[in-house]
């Protein structure tokens, strides 16, 4: 007791200590520094540890740190924070993030600093480092890294036994097969090292580690592109001859060739290339500089090596890269400290560290080329062809292109995405791409001048917008006239609603300015313009998407609502039975809330795999042409592709139906709620009806269902609620809207306007179309409830 | 009559039985992971059961300093019991009215009430996120803590609401003849009854705090505030995923949840035979 006070007496002592010779030193007035970064476990350990290092070093500054680890989630959260003036100091960015914040004037360009600063000069960077962090020849990050994916990692042991020289860092790609250049041409070694046997490949000659990253690869390798200029496109060359002739090699190498897995075959965690090229089942692999540390940890029992990816026959090696840098905030207070610390978070220190932890590659050309710095963890696992790889990561290159162009840019991801999931017209498909990309430039280059945003008559609006619902609220209904008990009892029913009328203004005030702002055209960032009802109209007019994405989420929401309602209901009468452990059935049938999405993710695409996946299997059998109770053949042609396995997740007909099986498989939460239901429901009703001699089937059609009509009630209308809402399976297991947009839901669309492309006046407005067909909706549920929910305990709403 | 005993608990648990491996099967793949390290990982199946399995990957989260798991674990219980205790008996006090008294505004109040679950929280988040910085509640827990006892949420308050107007109204009109106040009915007389939609909101809101991602990484900043949700997205990146540890930390959250429900439903819930008692 006592020594623990005089242990706090020391303690005080010493900090009034502390801040004495703080003041005395003159350097009372400590720095703050505000740093976000978009950083992984591993990459935060690094960052705590240099920003320990520095401030230890600059006594005067304190850095407060936020990292979100998620890429998506960290730069909403950057916009969030300029809308609430918090906006950091200084940011970590990725190649391509730089262009919507400096094109609204968020980041500063760093050449003034990079002309006056001392110890540091840009050409101690890979060019291409500066370059994919800049936008029209202003460099708005600090380079920290280079994040190559055009490398190629081979299994040594599988080229050996094909009796395949290893691959060099010159070999060459080309349409046409070369067989006389032997190992030099890539194709022909992919050719070699694909095994059949019969018709069945037994062993893939190469692999890539997402789909559309094998289209990209050879687009960048052969100087071709699918828009005519990075910075300031203004039409589209996707039907150009030779794009088209590229496509085509890319979906030939996939179904003509078969050198590639279909993606469609290999979703899912050890069955997708990475897996197989570890378990030694795939003879090449591309992907980024990141697999060598895992390589390095998961590799066991061949020798394996990284090569870069080849050049176009008679062109210069190009292939597709990332980079990273740290930004500085427009309007900082402390432009000078924050230029220091940036220096030092992507100085030479903090990309050793990076690099030896092998997880970036240097961006400073004389650290990159200091041997056995990258993975310096383990030398001796370091592949040899290492120093080619940062040879090839000074070559790689982004696509830096202005935020208005994004959804013309995703647009062509989505279409390489088609070809390599499953077989099409490739001629067909590109001409679409045509005519849909130059529509979307069309719209977008519209720029429209706006004027200023009324901000007084804005707020005016508002307010009176809030009176008129009061004015609502209170006006006498004309068919009920209110008695003096019922005003009187309106009173007493103040206490029970104040906490819910304190909290309505934290949602309504939201609301409300979700409202105004759809008449608006705004940022976050900027000031924002007014739109009139121009938002409005052009949902309906110009955006091609919202129609199918409202059509995609009505036929969800009305094969979804009824088919997990019943699920539901099925599962709770179930669990309401008096059988052994039924404490433990109800939680594990409550089991699919619970766990996490990834863990989800995983099982549903193995049970939609059209080939190993469950469901196939018991449909069609193991050898795939089974007719389980003639449902196969059914399937196959009411999925329009009648003789082949439905390809669930890929086919837009079943990719719908595939979702409602999911969420009925996690009707779990729906059954609890009826559980509570049927809990309500008094024991005396069974006993009364078991006297008038009702059997199981009757007590369940004239007690249970009719008493429970009020759970009944509330779970189809929040379920509809929820239906028209539905965003994050689409978003774990299609990429957030393939195939054909058949799962871009309502709100897949809306967010990827509100975040992706900044459009956040828009999005508003799209979320105001939805609420009023919510409201629709339930009000109309509400008026038909009379006629069918059955209230025990007083009048119906 | 033997044979009627065993029809009428063998065929529910048979078909329970059926639907449960159906419904374990992420559970498997979890634990089956979380044994394994990245090695194994990469060269069996999720389905086959790990060959040497290892506890390192719980002490590596447990231990690690920069994770802090003990840190992480006090946040997130903090943000998942005060939020439901809040949220559960301020949907109740707020759902009584809807469902008892009479006032005039009342079914207008009520669309009012379903209307606030119709505005995507997408959309929301923006002026709410700037309103909490007007407050001064960003990086703090303020957030999660005090709206959880002002209302409680618009699909509780309804869930409730609907759940009270299946009581029968006998008994409070009795007790209203008896001079009983509102209070009294509906402390004594509602809420016991409540008690199995308000331990299925208590389930909800449990679940809903320990793993919502988004609220808390992107209102608290600070390292030292941070849930275990969100820790655990940092084992995943763009393109490598540390399935061992994620699926680790993941057990760590579902265990004490699953457990919790699956112990706790003895003071709220009975069985009911539908095929008839005796």
């Amino acid at each position: 007791m006592f020594s623990s006070f005089q242990c706090r007496l020391r303690s005080l002592s010493l900090l009034g200590a502390l801040t004495l010779s703080l003041i005395a030193s003159g350097r009372s007035d400590v720095i703050t520094l505000r740093f976000a970064a978009s950083e992984s476990l591993d990459g935060q350990r690094i960052c705590n540890r240099l920003i320990a290092e520095y401030e230890a070093s600059h006594p005067n500054i304190r850095i407060e740190r936020a990292y979100v680890s998620d890429g998506g989630t960290y730069f909403e959260k950057i916009l969030l924070m300029f809308a609430a003036k918090l906006q950091p100091d200084v940011v970590l960015l990725t190649a391509g993030d730089q262009v919507p914040l400096a094109t609204r004037g968020a980041i500063q360009d760093l050449k003034p600093f990079l002309n006056n600063s001392s110890g540091i000069q840009q050409s101690d960077y890979f060019p291409n480092s500066i370059e994919m962090l800049s936008f029209e020849h202003h460099v708005y990050a600090l380079p920290r890294s280079l994040v190559p994916t055009g490398l190629i990692y081979y299994n040594r042991q599988l080229f050996r036994e094909a009796g395949v020289a290893y691959p060099s860092p010159d070999w060459t790609w080309s349409l046409k097969a070369r067989p006389k250049l032997k190992e030099h041409d890539f194709v022909w070694v992919m050719e070699r090292l694909t095994k059949r046997n019969g018709n069945k490949v037994t062993q893939y000659g190469m692999g890539v580690s997402w789909p559309q990253l094998w289209f990209f690869t050879l687009l960048k390798s052969s100087g071709l592109s699918a828009w005519d200029s990075n910075e300031h496109p203004t039409k589209m060359t996707a039907n150009d001859p030779k794009v088209v002739d590229l496509m085509q090699f890319v979906s030939d190498t996939v179904y003509k060739d078969r050198f590639l897995p279909n993606q469609n075959d290999l979703s899912g965690l050890n069955t997708n290339s990475h897996d197989q090229f570890v378990q030694g089942k795939l003879a090449m692999f591309q992907s980024g500089s990141w697999e060598v540390g895992n390589f390095a940890k998961q590799i066991k029992g061949f020798d394996w090596d990284v090569v870069p990816f080849p050049a176009h026959e008679g062109d210069a090696p190009q292939a597709l890269g990332n980079a990273s840098g740290l930004a500085m905030i427009t309007g900082t207070k402390h432009p000078r400290e924050a230029w220091e610390f940036m220096k030092f978070m992507s100085g030479p220190r903090a990309q050793t560290l990076l690099a030896q932890a092998g997880m970036e590659i240097p961006s400073l050309r004389a650290l990159a080329s200091q041997p056995g710095i990258w993975l310096a963890k383990d030398p001796n696992s370091q592949p040899k062809g290492i120093p080619y790889t940062v040879l090839a990561a000074s070559s790689e290159q982004k696509d830096i292109v202005p935020d208005w162009f994004q959804p013309i840019t995703e647009d062509v991801q989505s279409t390489a995405y088609h070809v390599l999931n499953s077989e099409r017209p490739v001629r067909q498909t590109m001409e679409q791409l045509q005519s849909e990309g130059t529509q979307l430039i069309d719209f977008a280059q519209k720029r429209r001048s706006r004027p200023p945003y009324p901000t007084g008559a804005a707020l005016a609006v508002g307010a009176a917008i809030l009176g008129a619902l009061l004015l609502w609220l209170f006006w006498p209904s004309a068919n009920k006239p209110t008695s003096r008990r019922e005003r009187t009892i309106g009173w007493k029913a103040l206490p029970f609603l104040l906490p819910w009328i304190l909290g309505l203004s934290l949602v309504l005030g939201p609301m409300l300015y979700s409202l105004l702002i759809s008449f608006a055209e705004t940022d976050l960032i900027t000031a924002p313009k007014f739109a009139g009802i121009e938002n409005y109209t052009d949902a309906f007019k110009v955006d091609t998407v919202f129609p199918i994405s409202l059509r995609q989420t009505f036929i969800f929401a009305a094969m979804s609502v009824p088919v997990s309602t019943m699920a539901a209901l099925a599962f709770a009468l179930l669990l309401n039975q008096t059988v052994p452990a039924i404490r433990f059935f109800r939680g594990v049938y409550y089991i699919p809330s619970l766990v996490s999405g990834v863990a989800m993710s995983l099982i549903w695409l193995r049970v939609f795999n059209p080939e190993s996946g469950l469901l196939n299997y018991i449909v069609y059998g193991p050898d795939g042409r089974g007719n389980f109770l003639g449902i196969g053949h059914l399937l196959s042609w009411l999925a329009g592709t009648p003789g082949k396995p439905v390809e669930w997740l890929t086919n837009p007909r079943t990719v719908l139906p595939a979702f409602v099986m999911m969420g009925a498989w996690g009707a779990g939460g729906g059954a609890i709620i009826f559980l509570a239901g049927l809990q309500g429901i008094s024991q005396t009703y069974y006993e009364a009806a078991m006297i008038d001699g009702a059997n199981a089937l009757q007590r369940l059609k004239n007690v249970t269902i009719p008493l429970l009509t009020p759970t009944t009630f509330f779970v189809l209308t929040t379920g509809i609620i929820g239906a028209f809402q539905i965003y994050t399976e689409s978003v774990v297991m299609t990429q957030g809207g393939e195939p054909d947009h058949a799962t871009e839901f309502y709100m897949v669309h809306l967010v990827a306007q509100a975040f992706n492309y900044l459009k956040i006046g828009y999005a508003n407005a799209l979320a105001w179309i939805l609420f009023v067909i919510i409201l629709i909706v339930t009000v109309i549920q509400l008026r038909m409830a009379n006629r069918w929910v059955f209230y025990e305990g007083g009048d119906s709403a | 009559m033997k044979n009627s005993r065993i029809f009428k608990i063998g065929l529910p648990l048979a078909v329970l039985i059926v639907g449960a491996i159906g419904f374990i099967m992420p559970l498997l793949i979890m634990v089956f992971m979380a044994l394994k390290t990245p090695t194994e990982i990469a060269h069996s199946s999720p389905w086959q059961p790990p060959k040497e399995p290892t506890l390192a990957n719980f002490g590596f989260l447990l231990s690690d300093p920069t994770f802090n798991f003990p840190r992480k674990a006090f946040n997130t219980l903090l943000l998942c019991v005060v939020p439901t205790i809040g949220i559960t008996l301020s949907a109740a006090l707020t759902a009584y009215p809807f469902a008892r008294m009479k006032f005039r505004c009342r079914d207008k109040a009520f669309i009012l009430l379903l209307s606030t679950m119709m505005l995507p929280g997408a959309i929301t988040l923006i002026p709410g996120y700037v309103l909490y910085a007007k407050l001064g509640w960003i990086d703090t827990f303020y957030p999660f803590l005090i709206p959880a006892f002002l209302g409680g949420g618009a699909f509780n308050i309804f869930l409730i609401r609907q759940f009270m107007l299946g009581i029968p109204a006998e008994m409070d009109e009795a007790a209203i003849l008896d001079g009983a106040s509102h209070g009294r009915i509906f402390s004594q007389i509602l809420l016991p009854n409540c008690k199995p939609v308000l331990a299925t909101i208590a389930i909800f809101t449990l679940v809903g705090t320990a793993r919502d991602f988004l609220g808390p990484s992107l209102i608290l900043s600070s390292p030292d505030r941070q849930t275990i949700e969100v820790g655990l997205r940092g084992l995943q990146t763009a393109h490598t995923t540390d399935w061992n540890y994620l699926m680790a930390g993941s057990l760590l959250v579902f265990m004490p949840v699953f457990l919790m429900f699956v112990f706790f439903q003895k003071f709220f819930m009975k069985g009911i035979a539908l095929t008839g008692g005796k």
